[in-house]
This record gives structure tokens, C-alpha cells and sequence, in this order.
């Protein structure tokens, strides 16, 4: 599998956040999270939840680690590496929505939040969110293969 | 090497998706662009960092909510409400300033300026900052209990 980054369209980072995000882009022509992203950002029913999205990521490239779990939340599952998602969270309404972002963070110089895979969190499918977590990290691993 | 459940999940999902030039990059940027200019978004990053900030400088000084509730003269129930932004009326220029000096951060504001004509998301970025203060830490006066 080849892994390469690519810039989120609207999202190129300036240089005096804390780090830069990008998007995993796998084997040349597919990025999960740019999918995501493009699907919720058109879709009505999705909307609130891709702005929320947005405002996450963007407190994220600025704090070195964000204490909010409402809106970034690492795995608990120790079988995985260091390993978040984004959730869309209204804090007003204290209401979490259904969009989860995947990502991981690149601790070397370049000190990049790379963005995986997504999926919708619906009612009573606890086993969907470990899944996407593991294999965010199984992302993680072949970003760090391909890089040496 | 054998594929595991994984592999196979993973295959079908990258097979399902859109590739990138099937998807709308430009429509993908002009809406990110929209967004750095709504006022929603921009107040909800700028107190989302701001929280954060605040919340990592407890944790270095050990200080826990109801002391610092009783320090601002809050309530611990005010105080847990603030920081997690449940009220968008609270967060006053007055009460953003009270709480940095009380955690012993300097609030560092950035002057306001035009939006660039091509906004990205990233016009919503680092208006408002708090840095450590020069000044004495905030310490735990003796008497005060957890």
C-alpha cells in the first residue's frame, strides 16, 4: 500500500499554528477522510456536523494536545498505537452528532495531524468505533513504513 | 502474507470510495473558505484554544476546579460551565482576562484584521492567545484545600 499526505482543499495551514494537517492519500487516488469530508459538507443532514468537524481540527493544529474529550478522543484500546478521532460535538446543546474523523499525529520535525478514515457513529455500535480506531492505526503504521 | 478481517474491510472501503478527482476539491475549499468567515466558527475556535490553554495550566500547577472557582469567586458550577463553553454569553473580554491572570497566563491579543479577500480556514486562527505570565505563578494559598 502506498501512503502519501495531501493538503485538505481549504485548509492549508499557516505557519504559526502548531501543526499542520493533512490527509492520508492512499495507493495515489483515494483519501477516506477527504471522501468524508466532501460527503458531510454536502449533505444537508450533515452539515452542523461538518462544521463542528472543522472547529475541531482547527483547535487541534494549535494546542499540543487537546484536553477536550468532547471533541478529540484518543483509543482506549491498548492493542492500538496513539490514535484520536474528531467528533462533531455542540458544546451549547451538549449533543455529540454522528461524524467521527480519524487521525494520528506525526510527532517529527515537520509535526504534522494526519487525517485517516471516518465513519457515523449510529446507537449501539461501540464495535464501529474500535474497528475505525484500529484501522486508523493500521494507516498509521503503513505512513510510518512508507516513510522510511 | 494472509489477509485478516481487517485487510478485507479496509480494501472494500477503499473501493467504495470516491477517487480525488471524482470529488468536488474546489466545492471542498469554497465551502472551507465560507466557514472561516462565520462567526460561529471563528468564536468557537478561539474559545476552544483559549480552554485549552487554561485547562493545560491547571494540570502544570496543580490546580483543581474548585479551587480555582473559589479564587474567581465562582461558583465550581459556573466555573465547569465556562470551560466547557456551554454558554456562549459568558465569555466576556472581562471574564477571558480574570481567568488567564488567575492560572498565571498573560492574555495576548492580536490586533483585529481584514478578512483577506481569499479567507481560508485558517483566518480563524490564533487571534486570541494567552502566553505564560512574566509574572509570579498563580499559587495555592496556604489554607485552601482541594
Amino acid at each position: 500500500m502506498k501512503a502519501e499526505l495531501i493538503d485538505i482543499p481549504g485548509l492549508s495551514l499557516r505557519e504559526n499554528t502548531q501543526w499542520k494537517v493533512k490527509a492520508l492519500l492512499i495507493n495515489g487516488e483515494v483519501s477516506l477522510a477527504i471522501d468524508a469530508l466532501d460527503r458531510w459538507s454536502n449533505d444537508p443532514a450533515m452539515k452542523k456536523d461538518y462544521e463542528r468537524i472543522i472547529d475541531a481540527i482547527q483547535i487541534a493544529a494549535q494546542v499540543e494536545r487537546v484536553d477536550d474529550e468532547n471533541i478529540v478522543k484518543a483509543s482506549d484500546n491498548r492493542k492500538h498505537g496513539e490514535v484520536y478521532e474528531f467528533r462533531a460535538y455542540d458544546h451549547e446543546r451538549r449533543r455529540a452528532g454522528k461524524a467521527r474523523l480519524m487521525f494520528f499525529y506525526d510527532d517529527s520535525d515537520d509535526a504534522l495531524i494526519i487525517c485517516t478514515n471516518s465513519y457515523e457513529k449510529d446507537k449501539g455500535n461501540a464495535f464501529a468505533q474500535d474497528r475505525m480506531f484500529e484501522m486508523c492505526d493500521r494507516y498509521r503504521q503503513e505512513y510510518e513504513r512508507n516513510k522510511r | 502474507m494472509k489477509k485478516d478481517d481487517l485487510d478485507l474491510e479496509m480494501e472494500e472501503m477503499l473501493k467504495n470510495a470516491r477517487p480525488l478527482s471524482e470529488i468536488d476539491l474546489k466545492g471542498l475549499e469554497e465551502t472551507n473558505r465560507a466557514i472561516s468567515r462565520d462567526p460561529r466558527h471563528i468564536a468557537a475556535v478561539m474559545k476552544g484554544v483559549f480552554v485549552n490553554d487554561i485547562i493545560s495550566a491547571m494540570e502544570a500547577q496543580g490546580i483543581n476546579k474548585n479551587q480555582l472557582a473559589e479564587k474567581m469567586g465562582y461558583t465550581r458550577q459556573y466555573l465547569t460551565g465556562l470551560l466547557n463553553r456551554e454558554d456562549p454569553r459568558n465569555f466576556t473580554i472581562d471574564t477571558v482576562v480574570k481567568l488567564s491572570v488567575a492560572v498565571g497566563l498573560r492574555p495576548e491579543c492580536i490586533r483585529f484584521k481584514p478578512m483577506r479577500a481569499k479567507a481560508d480556514a485558517t483566518d480563524s486562527f490564533s487571534m486570541l492567545k494567552v502566553a505564560e505570565s512574566p509574572g509570579e505563578p498563580y499559587r495555592i494559598k496556604s489554607g485552601e484545600s482541594e
